[in-house]
């Protein structure tokens, strides 16, 4: 599977499990290619969550 | 045909910055207290509580600072753990900001497998004049007046007249000097200054 196809699966199941809408907020777009992009987007949603208390207080994850 | 107009989002930003204003008036605002106000929002605008889940993950970014899940029953928000403290801040408050008006105008969603691929077609290709990237804008006006609102304009005139720069502006208000740059810029705060004028109150 390629990357892009692996991120649209996650789309996919998400909108049956009642997706409402996705935003992203991109910089640093300029000679990213289409895969790299996607791969990016994979890595980040393989990964786990880490606090973060210094900015999200109580709504850190722990 | 959209909404979103730079002058909407500037009225928008007011009265969130307004609101907030009232039970979070000192600054650096805190995001906690940002998050707290939208979460209530949601609650009155989706009729039922809405978990708002945070997700800071390192996943050697580069090109995506963050990214916002809205879904019927909860909202997940994704971001690059990696960036200095202003960053995380604005990311954070950016991507909530999407929450303040998705809520009332369906007609921007874009939820499809075949939008999101042409949403990302069109971030990638660096096109600016879609109505997902008007709004994309729109939420950045509304989190740079989050942060920093047009009232705070006289302090921060102060602060530049006494030999600071953006920079010395964002390490107060702890936002992305960038952004202050965008604040200080003439025509950002024109139009700040031309909804400042505007009468929101209720008409009767």
């Amino acid at each position: 599977m390629t990357e892009k196809e692996i991120y649209m699966e996650r789309i996919s199941r998400l909108k049956r499990e009642g997706l409402r809408d996705v935003k992203f907020y991109a910089a640093n777009i300029v000679g990213i290619s289409e895969e790299e992009a996607y791969a990016e987007l994979n890595r980040l949603h393989a990964a786990n969550d880490l606090p973060d208390r210094e900015v999200l207080g109580k709504y850190s994850p722990t | 045909m959209s909404q979103w107009s730079y002058e909407n989002a500037f009225v928008c930003a007011r009265k969130v910055s307004e609101s907030l204003s009232r039970f979070c008036p000192n600054f650096p605002r805190p995001v906690e207290s940002i998050i707290d106000y939208v979460s209530d929002h949601l609650k009155v605008t989706r009729g039922k509580f809405i978990p708002i889940n945070f997700h800071p993950r390192i996943y050697e970014a580069r090109t995506f600072y963050g990214t916002i899940e809205d879904c019927e029953n909860k909202v997940d928000i994704y971001y690059d753990l990696n960036r200095n403290r202003c960053w995380k801040r604005f990311i954070i408050v950016k991507e909530l900001c999407q929450l303040l008006y998705s809520s009332s105008d369906d007609l921007h969603l874009s939820s499809s497998v075949e939008e999101i691929d042409s949403l990302l077609s069109q971030i990638l290709a660096g096109i600016a004049t879609t109505q997902a990237a008007t709004s994309e804008h729109a939420a950045i006006v509304i989190a740079i007046e989050v942060l920093l609102p047009h009232s705070e304009r006289q302090n921060v005139n102060k602060m530049i007249q006494n030999k600071g720069d953006a920079m010395t502006v964002a390490k107060h208000y702890l936002l992305p000097a960038q952004m202050v740059s965008y604040y200080l810029h003439n025509n950002y705060s024109d139009m700040a200054d031309k909804a400042a004028k505007i009468d929101l109150s209720p008409r009767t």
